[in-house]
């Protein structure tokens, strides 16, 4: 037994040496690979294995699918838009023209600058159009071998505007001339349209009738039947009733006393129930004995809610209104009302309780069986209740799958040899595509990738949209308006799932990218979601039809590329041990250090960080602006390391274009606080707060400064934490308290708006238009961590302040987007005129609605072996735009 | 006995569904769910406004339109009970549900893809576990207080104290980094070769993981081994072999060794859902393609059916491992009578 025993310690002692000598031979860091056999192994995150370039959603099965794709556009290093034979771009040649209303060409661009054109300007036309024409190269083939064509083109153009993609692609927010009708199945649909002649709004009148005879008492319907249509456009036409009181409301609320200056009204309610024809004017027989409209010696018009001049008396209806009123809005519910809601003042909050109660009482007495026939016949309601009764006939239609519109009229094809001022050799197809008015930034919505049509479209139910889609392209319909097979079902959930994004497809992309899929053991053959990603890793081959997308263009250099999957936190690791040739860790003076032994780029991301401050919960403009003045930069460079990090003072990324013509701000908005005192001082001198004993008080009855600084993951190993931490120390000798933590749903509550204070990251955009995050009129949910809605939507009431400077705001991103020239809009976005309000530029104003703090502007770094990987072959200086693997194919080893 | 396994497995049925209530009811408290995380999302990607009470009540009726079907619509607690018969009803037939982080694949697949990897390190790890500290609790338990003894309780001391994620990066920092010899995680290199040679590489990236759990099992194994022994070591029947002139190491591994494994077979019969359930965080340590790993993901993510699925199926394999337990005694040890 013993003897046993030492042999099986011996066996196992051997073992270990031989499988670590068979490991140490496996991670033999070689210094010459063969580039046709050794493959280039790279780094990516976790991915959810969805790696179809139509319908990815996470970004790291964006980078997998991608690496198989080209696109139609691209951009270089400086962020310019990008064509030409030595690109990997679907399009040979570009250009943008501007037009005015009538239709006369203002201006011309080709994508890096815009020209005026004689009698024209740069600034373009909000009523005109601006198409956007992209020349078609010839013989580019996929990987499979098969053409490339402007069908491939459009059929991940439908597929992008299908009313039914839930894809990561946005291209459906530009407003492409009849996307709208094509969308919505509605021909005629769009900003002109006249909706009156459609069979969708006879029918939805029929539907109107039908409640106003209800209402006449003519027919019955049962309103307990909740699946009856009469049901269901009651209760529709209820809601819209509600909406239109809310809209009435608002739009009364700070005018009452001009409009009616006229009357004795006292509180706008009074003016709002006149309004809404709660109750009458006082009317006195004329000398023919006719009840008219008069004004009393006063020269004002009295009402059954005023007093009678003569009589002193107020109408038994107008007590009622006024009792009732008074009922509602006492003491004790309005104490009621503010502890529900902090922030809000007495004022505030005895006018929302009148608000609320006095729509209510509107709705109720106005949806009652007979009084629902005038809302119908004379409000606004009625036309709302028309609108919306047409689009459930029009959903109703689409359910019977009949497709009403069956192209987008803004998209159309051309053949010609002629483009641009040149003549070429031979034709080329040349596609066009025409917005409504101008936007600056719609060119980057047409960077999409061109994905094979013959791939992932397909036979559906009978029908082999590939060959309807070809016949069209070879009988050259596509060239003409009657173009209507683009290789897709239009809207049919069906379809996509079983043809477009069925699981094979998600599995493998194909494209006509620089490499393809292959399976773990190098093949092409047989490659199937299995053999692809194997074992958290990716697998690919040169693609030997990559050298058709331009004559400048090679096959690439290393013949096989891998992709492992490797959490951040091991990628240093990795990088050292030889597992990856090229990564990315975050940018820290601790990797550096620790990959000295290895080669580095650095250079600066597009994105930059920053601390959310929601009014939604920090109401006071002066609390936020004073919490923004507790921050320190400076525990950020920290964390980085000098090198690696840059300060920034304004919400823009320090690579955007806009500082190329503007003078980039060195100082903070808000000057840094240096004592407890200069916070409070500020708060104090600033708005309704006092610091008395030790705590703070409002003049309104708030007590308290209470805040949760939010770090989004579950780790505090973030750059932002020291200076939270640090705020926090300095905040609470101001009085406040505050607690720092982290949150592993922070990223789904921004989604939603519930942080209060936050540290995050903005990722890069190549346009620096801010109208996503700060126009009045975005719905994106980045809104809703400045509590866009409700700054806006009780017309300033609540937050008056913010509210001015929002629609400041406002003004300035429109302007911004209705000029071409890059220099004028630099100048509105970055450059202040004067202190006043009206003097400052879009940056200044958001730093003056303090939501957002610009923290840092970080370095990206890459990390890659010296000794393996040829440095002169990727891009010479990288940036944001284009990292130093951007090209991928043209990468070597040495 | 068959009775005793026919009233064991009835009893089994009631534990099992009694463990599926408590499980439905935990996992439906968890604060995410996939498919309404997902579903919020692609509506803000989507512009769709989320802020207004109207927008926010269609918000919820589109969710219960999509989650009613699977029971998941109602968090309220009679919304809950009313999942988990939906969910029981399906179970019954076979049906475990599908996993949304899975492109809707069936719980069943994805265990089966990733359960066999787990089992694989989990077999060979205990192979190993049993092979070293058996003997060496026997050895221990023989020379009790002696040199070998004392290193070997201190060393088993210090597995069973590490946590398997701080012994997991120590190893990949020595072995991986400083040393060169292992890659730092992964199943594989990707390397250009025949498919025995990439099974090659894929053993070779199994090592450290599965050394790290064989370190800090052993110490436990071992522990009870030397216990056992000794209890059997000081019984008279030994005492009368020694007498009879026996051989010490006849008395040692033909009698007290045979005595000792009693308890140790029905120690090593609870092993049994750890097999399979795989080493969820020696998984995640080593980024391993193993169920340990899916259900973690699973259970961070709220995919609910997916991590249903896997706790119900460890659960199953618990219950038949005690079952097994309790025959195996009976098998191993005449004395032992079941069902009386």
């Amino acid at each position: 037994m013993k003897k046993i025993f030492k042999g099986l310690i011996c066996a196992g002692l051997v073992g270990a040496i031989a499988a670590g000598t068979l490991g140490a031979a496996g991670c033999k860091k070689d210094s010459h690979r063969d580039p046709e056999s050794s493959p280039l192994r790279l780094a990516i995150g976790a991915c959810d294995e969805k790696f179809n370039p139509l319908y990815y959603t996470s970004q790291n099965d964006g980078i997998i699918a991608n690496m198989t794709q080209i696109s139609l556009i691209t951009a270089d290093a400086g962020g310019k838009l990008t064509v030409g034979e030595n690109q990997p771009t679907v399009a040979l040649d570009y250009l943008e023209t501007y037009y005015n209303a009538e239709g006369v060409a203002l201006a011309t661009g080709n994508g890096r600058e815009v020209n005026a054109l004689p009698g024209g300007n740069v600034n373009g036309d909000v009523n005109g159009s601006t198409t956007y024409e992209f020349l078609i190269k010839n013989d580019v083939k996929f990987s499979d071998g098969v053409d490339l064509t402007v069908m491939d083109v459009l059929f991940n153009l439908y597929v992008y505007l299908d009313p039914l993609y839930s894809g990561s692609n946005t291209i459906y927010s530009t407003k492409i001339k009849g996307l709208q009708a094509y969308r919505q199945n509605l021909p005629g649909a769009g900003e002109d349209t006249n909706l009156s002649t459609t069979e969708f709004y006879i029918k939805a009148q029929e539907r109107v009738n039908q409640l106003i005879l209800w209402s006449e008492g003519e027919i019955e319907i049962d309103l307990n039947d909740k699946e009856a249509q009469t049901t269901k456009d009651y209760k529709t036409v209820t809601e819209l009733y509600e909406k239109e009181l809310t809209a009435d409301w608002n739009s009364i609320v700070t005018s009452w006393s001009e409009t009616y200056k006229d009357y004795y009204f006292t509180e706008a309610w009074q003016a709002f129930y006149f309004m809404e024809q709660a109750f009458e004017e006082q009317k006195r027989p004329n000398d023919n004995g006719v009840l008219v409209r008069f004004k009393d010696e006063n020269g004002k018009y009295p009402t059954e809610l005023d007093p009678d001049v003569k009589t002193g008396e107020i109408s038994l209806r107008g007590q009622m209104l006024i009792s009732a009123m008074q009922d509602e809005c006492t003491e004790a519910k309005i104490d009621e009302y503010i502890a529900a809601n902090p922030g809000t003042d007495r004022a505030n909050a005895m006018l929302t309780l009148q608000r609320n109660y006095a729509i209510k009482y509107l709705h109720t007495s106005n949806t009652g069986r007979s009084n629902i026939k005038n809302i119908l016949r004379y409000n606004t309601t009625a036309s709302s209740a028309v609108e919306a009764f047409m689009q459930d006939e029009i959903t109703n239609a689409q359910k019977g799958k009949e497709q009403l519109v069956k192209n987008i009229e803004g998209i159309t094809v051309s053949r010609s040899n002629q483009f641009n001022g040149k003549t070429y050799d031979e034709e080329h197809d040349i596609l066009k595509i025409e917005i409504v008015g101008v936007d600056p930034k719609a060119k980057w919505n047409f960077g999409f990738t061109v994905s094979p049509m013959h791939y992932y479209s397909g036979t559906f139910e009978g029908k082999n949209y590939v060959q309807e889609a070809m016949t069209q392209y070879e009988n050259g319909t596509v060239y003409t308006e009657n173009a209507t097979e683009f290789g897709v079902k239009y809207s049919d959930v069906n379809f996509i799932n079983n043809v477009l994004a069925n699981d094979s497809k998600n599995g493998v992309p194909v494209g006509a990218g620089a490499y393809k899929c292959c399976t773990y053991n190098y093949s092409s053959t047989g490659v199937d979601s299995h053999s692809f990603f194997y074992n958290y890793m990716a697998f690919f081959e040169r693609n030997t039809y990559f050298e058709t997308v331009g004559e400048e263009i090679e096959n690439a250099k290393i013949k096989y590329v891998t992709y492992k999957v490797t959490n951040d936190d091991m990628i240093v690791s990795s990088l050292l041990t030889g597992e990856i040739d090229y990564g990315e860790p975050i940018a820290k003076s601790d990797n550096q250090t620790a990959c000295r032994s290895l080669s580095q780029i650095t250079y600066e991301t597009g994105g930059y960080g920053y601390v959310g401050i929601n009014p939604k919960y920090v109401p006071d403009i002066e609390v936020r602006q004073a919490i923004m003045m507790a921050f320190d930069t400076a525990d950020i460079i920290e964390y980085y390391g000098d090198s690696l990090v840059n300060v920034i003072n304004r919400p823009m990324s320090n690579t955007s274009w806009v500082w190329n013509y503007v003078d980039q701000p060195k100082t903070p908005y808000y000057t840094p606080a240096e004592t407890a005192q200069n916070i409070i001082d500020h708060i104090e001198s600033n708005g309704g707060w006092r610091f008395r004993n030790g705590s703070w008080i409002h003049e309104d009855g708030r007590r308290g400064l209470s805040f949760n600084f939010v770090i989004a993951g579950e780790s505090t190993d973030h750059p932002a934490y020291a200076m939270f931490t640090h705020a926090k120390n300095f905040l609470e000798e101001a009085g406040f308290s505050i607690s720092v933590g982290t949150d592993l749903k922070a990223l789904q509550k921004l989604v939603t708006g519930d942080l209060s204070v936050w540290a995050a990251a903005w990722s890069s955009s190549i346009d620096p238009d801010p109208y996503q995050i700060y126009s009045i009129y975005s719905n994106a949910s980045s809104t809703k961590n400045w509590n866009k809605d409700g700054i806006v939507s009780d017309g300033g009431v609540k937050f008056p302040k913010e509210y001015a400077i929002a629609n400041e705001i406002n003004e300035r991103i429109i302007a911004g987007r209705q000029t071409l020239s890059e220099r004028r809009r630099s100048e509105i976005y970055g450059k202040s005129e004067g202190d006043s309000m009206e003097d400052l530029c879009a940056l200044d104003l958001i730093m003056e609605l303090a939501v957002e703090f610009p923290t840092y502007q970080r370095y990206d770094l890459c990390v890659f072996n010296g000794n393996v990987l040829d440095r002169s072959t990727m891009t010479e200086k990288p940036s944001h735009n284009m990292g130093p693997i951007s090209e991928l194919w043209k990468v070597a080893y040495l | 006995m068959f009775k005793y396994i026919v009233k064991r497995l009835l009893l089994a049925i009631l534990i099992l569904f009694g463990v599926s209530i408590i499980l439905y009811v935990l996992i439906r408290c968890m604060p995410s769910n996939f498919l309404r995380d997902q579903y919020i999302q692609a509506r803000a990607n989507y512009g769709v406004d989320t802020s207004s009470e109207e927008a926010k009540a269609q918000l919820e009726r589109e969710l219960n339109g999509i989650l009613a079907p699977y029971g998941l619509a109602d968090d309220s607690f009679w919304g809950i009970i009313k999942g988990y018969f939906m969910w029981l009803g399906r179970f019954l037939k076979g049906d475990m549900g599908i996993s949304f982080q899975h492109q809707n694949a069936p719980v069943q697949t994805v265990i089966g893809k990733y359960m066999w990897l787990s089992f694989g390190i989990s077999f060979v790890a205990l192979l190993l576990e049993m092979a070293i500290a058996i003997p060496l609790g026997v050895k221990c338990a023989v020379n009790q207080y002696g040199k070998l003894d004392y290193v070997a309780t201190v060393l088993c001391m210090v597995g069973i104290a590490f946590p398997s994620f701080f012994l997991g990066n120590l190893f990949i920092k020595w072995f991986a980094v400083d040393l060169g010899w292992f890659e730092t995680h992964g199943l594989t290199s990707g390397i250009m070769g025949s498919e025995f040679e990439i099974f090659i590489d894929k053993i070779w990236h199994l090592i450290l993981p599965m050394t790290v759990m064989v370190l800090l099992s052993i110490g436990g194994l071992m522990r009870y081994t030397r216990t056992n022994t000794l209890e059997v070591l000081n019984a008279d029947y030994i005492r009368t072999a020694r007498a009879k002139g026996l051989s010490e190491g006849k008395v040692v591994y033909k009698h007290v060794f045979r005595n000792t494994m009693i308890p140790l077979v029905t120690q090593l019969s609870f092993t049994l859902p750890t097999l399979f359930g795989g080493a969820m965080i020696t998984e995640q340590v080593f980024d391993l393609p193993g169920i340990g790993n899916i259900a973690y993901k699973a259970l961070l993510n709220g995919d609910v059916f997916l991590a249903m699925g896997y706790n119900m199926f460890l659960a199953v394999l618990t219950v038949v491992g005690i079952l097994f337990a309790d025959v195996m005694y009976a098998v191993v040890d005449p004395r032992v009578k079941l069902g009386k």
